[in-house]
């Protein structure tokens, strides 16, 4: 039996998925996240509690998230000391290879897809483009990723790649933590990969085997990578220990990249500061939830949520959602409602 | 009571309607080039279906359709409402009724808005739990164990000529899709059963272990009662046909290891070398490459 939240009055995160805009039934992708979502249980993955069917379409019900990482990068109110971002990065990190142990690749790896709980606890969110991966005669589209977290071989057009693609872009999270902006942040995909070689040096025939031979090579004047402390010189966010990490995390070839669950194991997690409590960590204010929030008008096909009080949800019957009940607060990015800014509002 | 049986369909008639149901779902979906897990997972969720609905209110066509379709989906390898479609009423009408009917747009029309319909439904009475587990690891990995191995290259040497042992567990994996153990036991249970079956029809002591101690099918939580429960299931349901639910048992071919081989051991062993099946052995080949 399922348990619903709406007894509890546990606040949750409603996604919406529309039927058969494409003319194929019920879209793939959702279809393809609740799979997988079923299958992961982990303290730092977005919990999905139930699917509801609605007029038109399916409902995807989620433990509701306050805010996502993204927002506390942006917001210069919060200040991250080292062992703030060393927590981070360690639920970033956990997430992934809670994910790559069951093999699925997320592919779609980047702050605002990593949701932060009022529990401070960071979760993986947003499974639409993972994948299962293991079975070398399916091959991948490259067109995953949000252009500044894709790892280099993408960027080159493979299409049989692994988690090692996750761990780049949680790799730029890292940096992008450290750095309170995006790293390799371009126009196209030779701009990035401009970025990324300027400052990681070029690729080398030798430590890359079958460079060349990749479907979107392009040859680059070569250059030396550059010393990564030249890049990040605060010592006290970025000591020694977290650089080697990094420069593990964004090694060129994807063979020699770390696994999500070595780079667990890394020094840099055993050595002091200890990464703060995840109760303890710095909040994005609520005025920079706003500002985010209005700033971020972009609109995507596909998804549409709302978050609402559960209690006031009405009842399981899926009806309820369709008829109104669910009260409408705020336009968020994406088309969600915030329902604690509702209450604020109301 | 079942629905089915509330409704009056006796388990006979349950059995056959889903048999000619699966069938539909291999033979589709082989046309349509899906892969054995595709298949597999669009046979799970056509049992959980009927598991709580009545065969004479849900067009068993119609779900089994559905089933298909959402398997493509649901493991990645997903093929086009009108495919599916294509595909099915091939099998079912035969080329010359539903190419006449396919070309009609309405009559494509109208079933692809039935296949939408049937496939929410088909979501909605799985509640969306669609992550959908399967034997063929499990067994594979069970038959590279050392006490496994030896099993079959002893049998291999001892019958040159006949069925290999692995094929026979894997022909009757393949079988047991048809039965909805996938209701009440863990795939990873059902694949050593198999392989347990296997071996008690054709006599191979079973009390083999790799350590010494602890028995080749103790793992995944196995327990010796549900060993025994799925066997006998298997056998009875698959292999005695009196209550219709069997039909795979065929002549016996040269193919039979001598001497007197039990009759269950024919329905395991002679399917690919007499071909005499039809349509479930051509759902057994689906599998030929897991044992490549
Ligand atoms: N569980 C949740 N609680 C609160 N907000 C959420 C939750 N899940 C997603 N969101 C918000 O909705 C946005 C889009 O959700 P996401 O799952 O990433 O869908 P999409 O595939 O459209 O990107 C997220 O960036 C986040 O701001
Ligand atoms: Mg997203």
């Amino acid at each position: 039996m399922y348990a619903l939240p709406l007894q509890t009055g546990e606040l949750v995160a409603i996604k919406k998925i529309r039927v058969g805009e494409k003319g194929e039934g019920v879209n793939v992708t959702a279809l393809r996240e609740v799979k997988l979502l079923r299958e992961l249980h982990h303290p730092n993955i977005v919990r999905l509690l139930d699917v509801w069917p609605s007029r038109r379409g399916i409902a995807l019900v989620f433990e509701y998230m306050e805010t996502d990482l993204e927002r506390v990068i942006r917001d210069r109110a919060v200040l991250l000391t080292g062992a703030d971002v060393k927590a981070y990065l360690r639920m970033v990190l956990a997430g992934l290879a809670h994910c790559h142990a069951r093999w699925v690749v997320h592919r779609d790896v980047k702050p605002d897809n990593f949701l932060l709980a009022s529990s401070g606890a960071l979760k993986l969110a947003d499974f639409g483009l993972a994948r299962p991966y293991g079975s070398p005669d399916r091959p991948f589209t490259h067109q995953v990723f949000a252009r500044w977290y894709r790892a280099p071989e993408l960027l080159y057009g493979s299409t049989c790649y692994g988690p090692g693609v996750d761990v780049w872009a949680a790799g730029c999270i890292f940096a992008e933590l450290l750095l309170r902006r995006p790293w390799f942040s371009a126009e196209s995909d030779v701009g990035v990969l401009n970025k990324i070689f300027t400052a990681l040096g070029t690729p080398r025939d030798a430590n890359w085997g079958g460079l060349r031979a990749m479907p979107a090579f392009v040859e680059f004047q070569p250059t030396p990578p550059a010393p990564l402390r030249s890049l990040f010189p605060n010592v006290a966010v970025a000591p020694d220990d977290a650089l080697d990490l990094l420069s593990r995390m964004v090694c060129l070839a994807p063979a020699q990249r770390i696994s999500a669950a070595d780079a667990l194991r890394h020094r840099y997690f055993r050595v002091d500061p200890a990464p703060t409590p995840q109760e303890r960590l710095p909040k994005p204010g609520r005025a920079g939830v706003r500002v985010a929030a209005a700033a971020a008008s972009a609109k995507r096909p596909g998804g549409e949520r709302e978050a609402t009080p559960a209690a006031e949800a009405g009842g399981p019957a899926p009806a309820g959602m369709d008829s109104g009940d669910v009260r409408f607060l705020k336009k968020r990015r994406l088309q969600m409602d915030a329902a604690l800014d509702d209450a604020a509002d109301a | 009571m079942s629905v089915n049986r509330k409704h009056g369909v006796s388990p006979a008639l349950e059995n056959r309607m889903k048999r000619s149901a699966i069938d539909l779902i291999a033979h589709a979906g082989k046309a349509l080039n899906m892969d054995h897990v595709a298949m597999g997972t669009a046979v799970v969720i056509f049992h959980r279906y009927y598991a709580t609905h009545s065969f004479l209110l849900n067009d068993k066509f119609l779900i089994a359709m559905a089933c298909l379709y959402l398997g493509g989906k649901l493991e990645d390898t997903p093929k086009s409402a009108r495919d599916v479609i294509t595909a099915c009423c091939m099998r079912r009408y035969g080329p010359e009724v539903a190419g006449l009917s396919l070309r009609n747009h309405d009559f494509l029309t109208a079933a692809r808005e039935r296949l939408f319909l049937a496939e929410r439904a088909v979501l909605y009475a799985l509640r969306f739990d669609v992550a959908i587990e399967h034997p063929f690891g499990t067994m594979l990995a069970a038959l590279r164990r050392p006490a496994l191995t030896r099993v079959w290259q002893e049998w291999g040497q001892a019958h040159p000529g006949s069925v290999s042992f692995q094929q026979m567990c894997i022909n009757l994996l393949n079988d047991s899709y048809k039965l909805p153990l996938c209701l009440m036991f863990p795939a990873c249970h059902v694949a050593l059963a198999c392989i347990w079956t296997v071996m008690k029809v054709l006599r191979i002591p079973t009390r083999l272990s790799d350590d010494g101690v602890t028995p080749w099918w103790q793992e995944h939580g196995m327990q010796h009662e549900d060993l025994k429960e799925i066997s006998c299931m298997l056998l009875e349901r698959l292999y005695h046909a009196d209550d219709g639910a069997g039909g795979t048992v065929g002549p016996v071919s040269a193919a039979c290891p001598t001497p007197t081989p039990p009759k269950q051991l024919r329905a395991v062993g002679v399917k690919r070398k007499a071909g005499e099946t039809g349509g479930a052995e051509e759902y057994n080949d689906l599998f030929d490459e897991l044992l490549a």
